[in-house]
Parts: structure tokens; sequence; C-alpha cells
């Protein structure tokens, strides 16, 4: 088994002035070099626990234990040197007055050498195909290519865990893919830890692990493949099945006698390929 | 109200070293009670084109007619009030422009800015939040004690209760749970159905696009690329690919399947339901 990078074990957490708790008795692992996606629908939590796990807020309980460090207000600081956040709307997360230097800003802030540190930028710079804008003000960019810098930002720190709170959810289509592509390549490369809170369902298809939550708990923990076969219990708590499922279970309806094991639109081309050589 | 684009042009800080040209040459009628869907790459200019639609920017050459207001780069821009009546535009996360103290203010705020007396208004905006599905019970609480999605309906309320003719809506289900964003889509169908709104959508969802519009116009690099139905769109799937859109994922998988089979499946596939009535048709033919 791979080295744990998170353990969360019955945290909660209540807002003042709010008659629950927005995250109640959460319990959860992350392996080193695991891409967890957090689902839930809007309101569950799940946005709670990010800024949980990155200190932002305090719990009312429970422990949360990053690379075997306990979280608490002497350690915060050497963990967060450890991880990155990107929130959902970029215009909040510029400090920059130029591309490359809102890149650099946490660089400058962790004391990384200049020679170093054009390099870094210039790389993260890259990896979000933004090269063309070094120089750009913030104003002049569009939604989309903010959050890519927002996530430049991130990547430039080379950390080990990266937490995205629906950070390509302002992006169009293209954008999402280059950004996750960018994500994929640290996860996959650097062994960097990604836990995604997402909506995305087929970027969720893609994650090692799926934790889902609903109304401050979580209620399952799999692989996407076990998540989704949970069906209309998922649109119960507000979410949905992805594309491949569905049409899987529509043609299942109609005759078509499919293998429910898999979620990917490739897998379901060679199925309904090779049925229709048999037919 | 139909509205007209003749040879549309916008330049941003035009004149100055910092000119950058987000519109030119964009030709394009919208009739009158008609769903639109707007579709484009980030950067195409679809945002720079749906602020001339409430005149909220002018272009820098060309006319843009939207009923009988004629906009130009001559006109004032006080001489554009009453157009902002006609058409709202619910921009993206409309939720932050929420400010007032309860949801009843903060809905009425738009109609009373336009003369309206406040009994009315208040009346509007009972109306305008059982149109976007609330509770009365809401009226009197505070905006910000609402969820996301309750915050989002109260918004748009707001643009309801002015009772436009046209509205727009910029990107409306981002950041939705994925029920949360089927219940939107289909509270704007409901409103275009019954209210006959002249309707908008600015989208990166092209199943969205491809279920609700009747019409869609293909932005790409500040121009007109294509307009079409749907059906006509989604037709040639690779020359959106290659500008960097995306098509239905009904769509991509029948566009797979007849590539691995070697076959055309005889269905626009633009829905479940059609595809899964294409594959059927395929496999009930003969061998190739």
């Amino acid at each position: 088994m791979k080295e744990l990078a998170l353990s969360v074990k019955n945290l909660s957490f209540q807002y003042p002035n709010q008659p629950k708790e927005s995250v109640r008795n959460v319990t959860f692992q992350v392996r080193k070099g695991e891409w967890v996606a957090l689902v839930g629908h809007n309101g569950s939590g799940k946005s709670t626990v990010a800024k949980l796990l990155m200190g932002l807020l305090k719990a009312k309980s429970g422990v949360i234990k990053i690379f075997d460090t306990i979280l608490n207000e002497e350690t915060i600081w050497d963990i967060r040197k450890r991880m990155g956040i990107v929130f959902q709307n970029p215009d909040n997360q510029f400090v920059g007055t130029t591309v490359q230097d809102d890149v650099a800003f946490g660089l400058e802030n962790n004391g990384v050498p200049r020679e170093q540190m054009i390099e870094r930028v210039r790389a993260a710079i890259q990896q979000v195909g933004m090269e063309e804008f070094l120089l750009k003000e913030p104003h002049y960019l569009s939604g989309g290519q903010k959050q890519r810098v927002a996530i430049a930002g991130i990547i430039a720190l080379q950390p080990d865990l990266i937490i995205l709170d629906e950070a390509t959810s302002m992006l169009d289509p293209k954008g999402r893919r280059e950004v996750l592509e960018a994500i994929y390549n640290l996860n996959i490369k650097q062994n960097m830890t990604v836990i995604s809170i997402t909506h995305d369902l087929e970027e969720v298809v893609k994650a090692d692990k799926v934790i889902v939550m609903n109304e401050g708990e979580v209620i399952a923990e799999g692989t996407p493949l076990q998540i989704f076969s949970l069906g209309e219990k998922l649109e119960e708590i507000r979410l949905d099945l992805p594309f491949v499922m569905k049409v899987r279970n529509e043609l299942k309806k109609v005759g078509f006698p499919l293998q429910l094991n898999s979620v990917t639109l490739e897998e379901l081309v060679d199925e309904l390929w090779t049925l229709y050589l048999n037919k | 109200m139909d509205i007209i684009f003749e040879q549309v042009e916008h330049i941003y800080h035009a004149n100055s070293p910092f000119a950058q040209r987000a519109l030119y040459d964009v030709d394009l009628s919208i009739a009158s009670g008609t769903y639109v869907a707007i579709i484009g790459h980030t950067g195409s200019g679809k945002s720079t084109l749906l602020q001339h639609l409430n005149g909220l920017l002018q272009p820098t050459n060309g006319t843009v007619m939207i009923g009988e207001h004629t906009i130009t780069k001559a006109i004032k821009p006080k001489q554009l009030k009453p157009l902002r009546r006609k058409v709202g535009i619910v921009f993206q996360f409309p939720e932050h422009q929420l400010f007032e103290e309860t949801v009843e203010k903060d809905v009425c705020f738009g109609p009373l800015n336009f003369g309206v007396p406040e009994e009315e208004a208040k009346k509007k905006a009972k109306e305008a939040l059982s149109l976007v599905g609330l509770p009365e019970e809401v009226l009197n609480q505070s905006p910000f004690d609402l969820s996301g999605g309750q915050m989002r309906r109260v918004a748009i309320a707001g643009i309801l209760a002015m009772e436009p003719d046209v509205i727009v809506l910029d990107e409306p289900t981002a950041g939705l749970d994925p029920r949360g964003r089927k219940e939107m889509m289909e509270m704007f169908a409901r409103l275009h159905r019954e209210k006959k709104l002249t309707t908008i959508l600015v989208t990166h969802s092209m199943e969205d696009a491809a279920k609700y519009a009747d019409h869609l116009i293909v932005m790409h690099k500040g121009t007109v690329w294509k307009t079409g139905t749907p059906q006509q769109i989604f037709h040639d799937p690779d020359a959106l690919l290659q500008l960097g859109l995306d098509v239905p994922e009904t769509v991509l998988l029948k566009r797979k399947l007849e590539e691995k089979i070697g076959r055309e499946i005889p269905s626009p596939c633009l829905t479940i339901d059609q595809l899964v009535d294409g594959i059927k048709k395929l496999f009930s033919g003969g061998n190739p």
C-alpha cells in the first residue's frame, strides 16, 4: 500500500449562526499520488472540507493529518508549503499586475532564488498554455484564462498536494481539458496528490477514487465504477450518471446485452462493435 | 422584438495603443420568440456580443437593431435606457449581484428603477418569484441566507420582474450541481414557452445547446462562423472540433461508432433517445 498523503478522522464543523453542522463526522484517507474526486450537491459540505484541510477554517472536532503531520496552529505554515488550492472564481485570486508576476508571487513568498524562479514561472505558464500572455494584465484576460494563470501559480510552487475547488467550472471545454491535462501530468510524473471537488462527471470518471458527500456527511467511497453503479441513488442526492452510463442503461433497456463494466466512451464503442460483429 | 446585427464591429480602447478588436463583420438576426444558443471558444467574442444586446456596449461600427431601437456608435447612452428594460441580461454568477436586505427589495430594485410604483413592483416581484419556482416565504428573508441555487433564482427573478421581451443568459448553470443545472435549464425552457420570451443562451454545453435551442450561432475569433439548426451545425462534428469546440457527447459517440463499424448511423443523434434509436437501426440493418 502506498503511503498516506492525507487522513481525515471524525471531522466536524459548524458555521456560526447555522442550526446544524455543515460537516459531520467526516472520515477519509487519500494515498500519495492518488487523484480523488470529492462530489456532492451544492451545499453538501465539500468546499468546507477543502477549507478545513487548508486550515482556512478551524474544525469543531476531529483530526486532519497531512503527510504525517497533524494540522494545528503551529504546523499549518509548514503544511501549507506543501499544498496548494485553486478556487472557483479566478477574479478573487489574482495578486500580480501581469500574468508573469502573478505566477511568481508564491515563489517570491517562499524565497525561491531568481534564476530558478524564472524557469519555474515559464514552465508553469507553458503547462497551462498561457505563454502568449506573459506580460498581459489580468483584466485583459477572460475568466478561463485567469483561472489557468491561477493554476499556474500553484503548479510553479510544485506542491505535493493540490486541491481543486471547482477550479475548472468556469472554463470552456478546451480550457478545462488543457488544465486537467497539465494537472494529470503532474499527478503522474511528480506523484502529486490531487483532491478535486467537482461536478464534472467526465472528470470524476477518470479519478482513482470518488468520495460522495451528502448533507455534510460522507455517504459513499469507491472507484468511479462502484460509485456510478449506485445508479438512481445518485439522482436522489442531486447528482447524475455520466453520459456513457446513461447510454448503456438505455441500450440495455431496449435489449442490447451489454455488461455494465465500464464508464468510458471507447470501451462502449468496442463493446458495441463486438456485438455488431457477432449479431 | 427582432434582433438584427449589421456589420457590427467592436474595438476596445479604439484609437489607443491598447486597441483590441473583439468583434468584426458580425451579421446576424434573431427572430422574436425564438430560442438561440451562442457557442464559441473563450475569447471568440461571445461576451462582447451579448453586451451589445442591451446597449452596455455600442458598436464601434455597424448597426444593432433591437425591435424599434437602433444602436450605432453615435447614439447617446442615455437614449438606451428604455431598451434595457426590454432586454434582461443574466450574467454569469448573477447571485454575486444581490445586495438588498430582503429578497423582495432585491427583486423590486429593477422595476423601481424604471419608475414602476412600489405596490406594482411588489406584485411583480411576487410573480417573478413564482416564475423561478421559489416560495413566497422567501420574500422577507435575506437573500444571503438562501442556498447558492436559490440565490441565483432570486437574481433571475430580479430580471424577470422587469418583464423583458428578451432574456440573455450567460452560462446560467455554471457551478450548479447536476440536478440544479437540469432544473435551471428546464425553468428557462418553460419561461420561453409560456412567456414567449426570446431566449439567448451563451453556453459551453453543447448538450444544452442541442437540446434547448432552435437555432445556433457559432462565434469564432470575433465573428460569426456559422449559423443553423442544431442538426445542421452538428452534422459536421469535425469542423467544430477543429475550432476547438466540443460537440454533444451523443454526436461524438455516433462518430466513433461509425468509424469503428464503417457504416453510417441514420439519425442526427442529438439526444440519447435519438442515439439509441440510431444504434438500433444500425443493428437491424443488413451486414456490410
